[in-house]
């Protein structure tokens, strides 16, 4: 038999500072390798006789039993394309409402021709279950396939939730800011509704170094971060005030829908679509982290992130 | 114009759709088979024309079809109604008017190129398995059978049989549970236990193999996806009892020539421009072809080996719209 094993192509290896992880993007699963271990392959190829007797011994029975690969691949197996293959030019917006007018069927009806699939509204003052439901509904016949919800802490918010979730199917997640304390319900079955103590914040928050929270193994996440910035990529933010942003923690703006402009012309601009490019590869801090191409954290915020790509042995 | 004969919330219809709206194009149109049910329909069909909530289409502007599950009768709101209140014959009544009105998009429409098809797409088990053979594809050894000696005697033969639907995969509802049809093992047990005289079933000799293939063809070309049950004892005859724990993996795979030239053929003698068809890779190294289905779900085939399927099909449709509409212009 030969003692090259190869991973399966659904299996990955990515190098890190001070060890390496493979993703097993079918499973949704990260494996942690120290790094003589990940030094020794070429490719997707590993030869365990390469390898002190006892580190050899240790993951050739590891990789054989979570099925990361096999000895004699056959040779009809190929790899899977690196393309990110996405049809939409926009897949997620969020749009903040304030007290503000603010042109919503004109962005519900650019965002459907950018074939945004996710929009996430995000209630920055307390709203009525009325308003929330209105504004709700001017995305209803949008492409977007899922709504998600932020709202902020009120007594007897759980009730108007139910009300919101009863009428609006399309709406996928909830997210409650300033609420007395944390915690995660399902409501009618299927719809997560988090509470939070924190205020607004995009994306996730980083408190510790539990990587298994933020990161996901999945292939479409692992080729989109290949090319793209993972959090940002074919992101567009609305806020209060009408600005186009990349990201509700960004300073830059790139216009303002209550000025007339479009919202499409802007997003499909090469200086709002820059920062989509910047792939973690070229972040300090996240390029040498083995977690790159699984973790949506955002290295805008990477100062909250405590996980120590330096330090840390598997 | 490019015509989508589909249901409503088909996730494949829906993302064809997205790539064709993200090349700018707009000329196709959507008809699922509950709009006919739903909506203001009018068909004429002496001019050939019909509309839907006003919108008016003559037949003759379309250019190329793609019959995607243009089905889903039996399973809506209505026909369970009409079961409920008159039932299972009048609902099967109306299941079939609504059969041969969906007919005529098909028949109406005969130089026009259709990718897939209600009329040919139900295709026999047992036809397949002949065709395939014909054409010089690896297939187990079949027999239908209804007499226990029979059955003992093929077990002599080949130690290790399974036996299968010959018809299409379908669920059953008994007191509020449901059933499938799964490939199953035929043990001593089964042998034991079933009546000398049985209702003719389709058993098939199980191939050792080192994998499953799935291949989805879409006018001439060819998707290939290993599928790697066999460490998992739930998957290892029949991978559609998914296990959800450990996935079995979907990795890209190649097959050779000479198989890819007789499966065209093969797709050609079954009158099928599109489907996906099932084989095994035996641990003897052959391909051993099991089915297609005409309607296969390519999203299982497209999402995990990253092919670009849909996106594929997008292109083909405006291609052929266009060759056909240059054509008629000249």
């Amino acid at each position: 038999m030969s003692s090259i094993f190869r991973l399966y192509p659904d299996c990955k290896l990515v190098p890190g500072a001070s060890r390496a992880a493979i993703y097993d993007l079918t499973r949704n699963k990260i494996h942690i390798v120290p790094k003589e271990v990940a030094m020794q392959f070429e490719g997707d190829c590993v030869d365990f006789d390469m390898l002190s007797d006892e580190v050899g011994a240790e993951y050739r029975e590891s990789f054989l039993q979570q099925e990361l690969g096999r000895f004699n691949m056959p040779p009809e197996i190929n790899p899977i394309s690196e393309e990110y293959i996405h049809p939409s030019i926009i897949s997620n917006a969020i749009i903040d409402i304030g007290k503000e007018d603010m042109p919503l069927a004109k962005i519900a009806s650019e965002l459907s021709d950018l074939l945004c699939d996710t929009i996430c509204l995000r209630f920055v003052e307390n709203a009525t279950t009325e308003m929330v439901l209105a504004t709700m509904r001017c995305f209803m016949s949008t492409s977007a396939r899922s709504i998600e919800l932020c709202l902020k802490y009120v007594d007897g918010i759980e009730d108007r939730i139910i009300e919101i979730l009863r009428k609006i199917h399309l709406c996928t997640r909830v997210t409650v800011v300033r609420a007395p304390a944390r915690k995660v319900e399902l409501i009618q079955g299927s719809v997560p509704v988090r509470y939070t103590e924190t205020g607004f914040n995009c994306g996730l928050e980083i408190s510790d170094c539990d990587y298994s929270k933020y990161a996901s193994a999945n292939l479409s996440l692992y080729n989109e971060s290949l090319h793209f910035h993972n959090c940002l990529n074919r992101k567009v933010v609305v806020d209060r005030y009408g600005y186009i942003r990349n990201c509700p923690e960004m300073g830059e703006t790139f216009g303002n829908l209550c000025d007339g402009v479009s919202l499409s012309e802007i997003v499909k601009s090469e200086p709002f679509q820059k920062k989509w490019r910047e792939t973690k590869d070229a972040v300090p801090h996240c390029c040498d982290c083995e977690l790159r191409y699984a973790c949506q954290h955002c290295d805008i915020v990477s100062s909250r992130c405590t996980y120590n790509v330096y330090s840390l042995r598997p | 114009m490019i015509l989508l004969l589909s249901s409503d919330g088909d996730f494949s219809t829906d993302l064809v759709i997205q790539w064709l709206k993200s090349f700018g194009y707009t000329s196709y149109f959507r008809l699922n088979l509950l709009d006919l049910v739903e909506k203001d329909v009018e068909i004429d069909p002496a001019e050939g024309t019909f509309s839907l909530n006003g919108e008016r289409i003559a037949l003759n502007t379309i250019n190329v079809v793609w019959y995607r599950r243009f089905s889903g009768f039996s399973l809506s709101s209505h026909y369970r109604k009409v079961k409920n209140e008159l039932g299972e014959r009048a609902a099967e009544l109306l299941r079939c008017e609504l059969q041969n009105i969906s007919e005529f998009f098909e028949q109406m429409l005969p130089n026009v190129p259709i990718i897939g098809s209600r009329i040919k797409g139900n295709t026999n088990k047992l036809i397949e398995l002949h065709t395939a053979k014909k054409v010089g594809l690896n297939v187990p050894f079949s027999m239908v059978l209804s007499r226990r000696p029979k059955l003992l005697k093929v077990r002599a033969k080949h130690p290790r049989l399974i036996s299968k639907s010959a018809y299409n995969t379908r669920s059953i509802e008994l007191e509020d549970r449901y059933y499938s049809m799964f490939t199953t093992r035929v043990n001593d047990n089964d042998i034991a236990s079933v009546d000398i005289c049985f209702f003719p079933s389709l058993i098939q000799e199980e191939i050792k193999k080192d994998y499953e293939v799935r291949i989805f063809y879409f006018l001439g070309k060819f998707y290939c996806m290993a599928i790697i049950s066999q460490g998992n004892p739930q998957t290892e005859v029949d991978f559609r009892k998914y296990d959800d724990k450990l996935p079995n993996r979907f990795i890209p795979c190649e097959i050779d020539d000479d198989t890819k030239s007789k499966i065209a053929i093969f797709m050609s003698e079954m009158g099928l421009n599109i489907g996906s068809l099932d084989f095994i890779r035996g641990t003897d190294g052959l391909l051993y072809f099991l089915e297609v289905n005409h309607m296969g779900q390519f999203g299982m085939v497209d999402f995990p080996c990253n092919y670009g399927i849909h996106r594929d099909i997008a292109r083909t449709l405006m291609e052929m719209d266009n060759i056909t509409r240059n054509e008629h212009s000249r």
